[in-house]
């Protein structure tokens, strides 16, 4: 398991909460136990991380006002602000 | 499947689709439908789907694109939700100069009864906020929309093979005879023959002429759109340049190169060109992200029109081939109809003729 | 920018190419799509027994740091880029979020690597249900444990593999599989599943994931015709895997199929040229493989990379490495390799 030093803030959804640096959103997240990342469009069903290596687009979410970024391929920064996907 | 038809097409696209569909009601015709692929495996599943009239060649053709937005109602109550939605067409334009041009436009075009309107910036962003500034004015009319492509072929293939017309997919016409009493069309997967035949191939129109002598006078262009993730709605009319679906996502494209034959791939240069006219349309786009690009083959009669009727010296061989499939649809289908059933449109096509252009060998 | 060598994926493959070609001192642009180097090995922190003659036994990590501190001056690396078009001259279009960088490069070679499958189920959309891969990544690269009560789907080994770790970590694990055997060829991991008598349910059916915003239960028949209901709070899909392929779409390459190499393919030849002269393949995006497989074809094509570019001597070299690979593929790969003789076969026909 790789060390991780930094201790990094973020939100989701507005709750603050901690990551570790080097760590990406999508697994910072899950974490925190907010496996429930967001809904789908039409139906409403839940989602939430599935392939972890950008390809199935399970785990969107709005980073810092930008819709529909790939939750597993994004490092989690100090202040971001990560939301439910807004679009 | 019995071997002898009425009358076969050739095409499954949106044209050879709503020939099939109008004919279909017609009483008591053995009709066949072939494509060498299956329904929007071509062009009509490679578009944007405007229904667009305003920023055609005034005049008659104007007219025929105006009088088809017209059925598209009827249409859609006939055959199903197609999303058609008659949203209202604008095409900015960002040169004091092109003022002249649209004035020009709109006179012409009211000539043949289009409801045409130049708007300035401000009377244009009134309708549509999230243009850019930059713009000097735009041309308007109400009568321009969209449809879904997918929608719109997917629906016109149920309705005629409810009325009971053969198709054969994924089959390819390899030669055509022709006497004036029955047209023989052999395929990959066997023979068939007609009393009639419509040609409705799209980009490969000029090849099934080939078939019969006739050089068909069309050039092929190709045009590649660009496909966001779907936004929340950002645009309520359709652009000259791009259009949002019913699902969110926005339609970028305006390019147009010819000397490309059939080649579908995309490239980066026209890519990025079209990526920026969409910024430069509506700025807000650039931060959307581009899901995907895709690529469409359209063809071009040599000048600009469409090509209506029968092919030169055959009373039993049609052609319906035209740029604006999609906006021309249902009144293509309805006027082709009316010429193989009747032997007569119910209006004046004769300007649509394919022997208007010199070109032709006899 | 110019390169002589593109490499597209920065996994085993692409860097193992990267360094093969370095000591030639040819010229290499990396692109990776990620944050970081390394692919696969990245998560990967047992030891791998089935290494190249060239490579001592060692874990992926390590495997991985040793690749990228060998990188020469002549590599530059973008990482979070992608391929993502050709431009009509025939530059390569590599975009990040915020541009597209043109590079002209005389070769590419495809590293792309494989994507996991999926299984469908009822429910297998649910926050928790996750694939195998994204359940080791987030155990071993970002620390995080999958779940407290873990049901692995499948008897592969990367699922045995990640039972086994969760099971270590105090986790309650349950292996579910379809098949009435185990798929792993692994003897030792198999025992150590047994000595620790995790339950493993074969011959399991009609699964559906229960749960309202995330994964609860595990529902499935089993053959006796009892249900079984398993409480859980992550489910991993250890799935098969296939080759990525949307580059050698982009440039165009042939396709061929080959269901024992993981499905559709490109077409190559027995230096791992493509249908298309400046395109190689190598790695998982050449037919899924092991590990020694991956690094063993990576090697064969940018060999003949540095032949090509440099006019260098390798047939021996190659003829070797082939040898290996065929002995590796031979006896634990069996069928795999009798579909690269085929796919090579019909490069020539």
């Amino acid at each position: 398991m790789s060390a991780y030093k930094e201790k990094v803030n973020f939100s989701f959804n507005d709750v603050r909460l901690e990551a570790k640096e080097g760590q990406t959103v999508a697994a910072a997240l899950y974490e925190n136990d907010y496996k429930k990342l967001g809904t789908t469009r039409k139906y409403q069903r839940p989602r939430g991380l599935f392939c972890a290596t950008g390809r199935c687009y399970s785990c969107l979410l709005t980073v810092n006002d930008q819709n529909n970024v790939l939750s597993c391929m994004t490092l989690v920064e100090e202040g971001m602000s990560v939301k439910s996907n807004q679009s | 499947m019995t071997n002898d038809y009425d009358i076969i097409i050739i095409g499954s696209g949106v044209i050879g689709a709503s020939i099939a569909y109008y004919l279909s009601k017609r009483p008591r015709q053995n009709i066949l439908v072939i494509d060498k692929g299956f329904p929007l495996t071509g062009t009509s599943g490679a578009t944007q789907a405007w229904v667009f009239a305003h920023n055609k060649t005034p005049g008659s053709y104007g007219k025929l694109s105006m009088l088809s937005a017209q059925l598209y109602p009827s249409l859609q109550a006939e055959i199903g939700d197609i999303e058609y939605k008659r949203t209202g067409g604008i095409v900015p334009f960002f040169d004091e100069d092109d003022w002249v041009k649209a004035e020009h436009l709109v006179k012409e075009q009211s000539k043949a009864g289009l409801d045409v309107q130049v708007l300035n910036r401000t009377q244009t962003l009134e309708k549509e906020p999230k243009l850019s500034a930059k713009i000097k004015g735009s041309t308007y009319s109400p009568i321009d929309g969209n449809v879904n492509p997918f929608l719109l072929v997917e629906k016109y293939v149920r309705a005629f093979q409810r009325n009971d017309v053969d198709v054969s997919f994924y089959n390819a016409v390899t030669a055509i005879d022709h006497s004036d009493e029955q047209v023989t069309v052999t395929t990959e997967k066997g023979i068939f023959s007609g009393e009639k035949i419509v040609f409705a191939g799209g980009p490969w129109t000029e090849h099934l002429g080939n078939m019969l002598d006739v050089q068909v006078p069309v050039n092929l262009v190709r045009g590649q759109i660009l496909v966001t993730e779907p936004l929340q709605p950002i645009i309520t009319h359709t652009l000259g340049g791009m259009r949002q679906m019913d699902n969110g996502v926005v339609l970028i494209g305006n390019s147009s190169e010819k000397h490309i034959g059939l080649d579908r791939r995309t490239t980066l240069d026209v890519i990025q060109h079209t990526a920026k006219m969409g910024i430069d349309f509506v700025p807000e786009l650039k931060k959307a992200h581009i899901l995907r690009s895709f690529a469409g083959t359209r063809l071009v009669p040599y000048d600009g029109l469409p090509i209506l009727g029968t092919m030169p010296c055959m009373k039993n061989v049609y052609i319906a081939a035209m740029h604006s499939g999609v906006t021309l649809s249902p009144l293509v289908g309805k006027v082709m109809s009316e010429l193989i059933f009747d032997g007569e449109a119910s209006i004046d096509i004769d300007g649509y003729d394919i022997r208007r252009f010199n070109k032709i060998k006899p | 920018m110019d390169t002589d060598l593109l490499i597209i994926g920065g996994g085993p493959a692409g860097l193992h190419a990267a360094n093969t070609v370095g000591q030639y001192g040819i010229r290499t642009v990396i692109v990776e799509e990620s944050n970081a180097l390394g692919g696969l090995l990245r998560q990967q922190v047992h030891y791998i027994n089935d290494l190249p003659r060239e490579f001592k036994a060692q874990t992926g990590q390590n495997l991985s740091e040793y690749f990228i501190g060998n990188l020469s001056d002549q590599c530059t690396v973008l990482l979070n880029h992608i391929f993502t078009g050709v431009y009509k001259d025939g530059r390569l279009g590599i975009a990040n979020q915020e541009t597209v960088i043109p590079i002209r490069a005389k070769r590419v070679l495809i590293a792309t690597g494989a994507a996991e499958e999926t299984m469908i189920f009822p429910g297998w959309t649910l926050p928790g249900v996750i694939s195998v891969g994204a359940g080791q990544i987030l155990h071993h690269r970002e620390g995080v444990l999958p779940g407290k009560k873990a049901v692995i789907l499948g008897s592969s080994e990367p699922a045995l593999s990640l039972s086994m770790d969760l099971f270590d970590k105090g986790s309650d694990v349950a292996i579910v599989d379809g098949g009435s055997e185990i798929s792993c060829g692994n003897q030792q991991l198999l025992d150590e599943i047994v000595t620790k008598n995790i339950p493993i349910y074969f011959e399991a059916f009609n699964l559906e994931a229960l749960g309202t915003d995330e994964v609860e239960k595990l529902v499935f028949q089993q053959s006796s015709g009892n249900e079984k209901k398993l409480e859980t709070d992550v489910v991993c899909i250890g799935g098969e895997y296939s080759p990525i392929l949307e580059s050698f779409e982009i440039l165009d390459c042939k396709f061929t199929y080959a269901e024992k190499l993981g499905g559709w393919l490109p077409q190559y030849d027995h230096t791992l040229k493509t249908s298309v002269n400046h395109v190689f393949a190598a790695g998982n995006c050449a037919g899924i493989t092991s590990m020694s497989g991956i690094l063993l074809t990576a090697e064969i094509a940018s060999l003949n990379v540095v032949h090509e570019l440099m006019n260098e001597q390798i047939q021996e070299q190659v003829e070797s490495l082939w040898e290996e690979l065929i002995n590796i593929e031979d006896s634990s790969f069996l069928p795999s390799f009798h579909s690269r003789k085929d796919i090579i076969a019909e490069a020539y026909t």
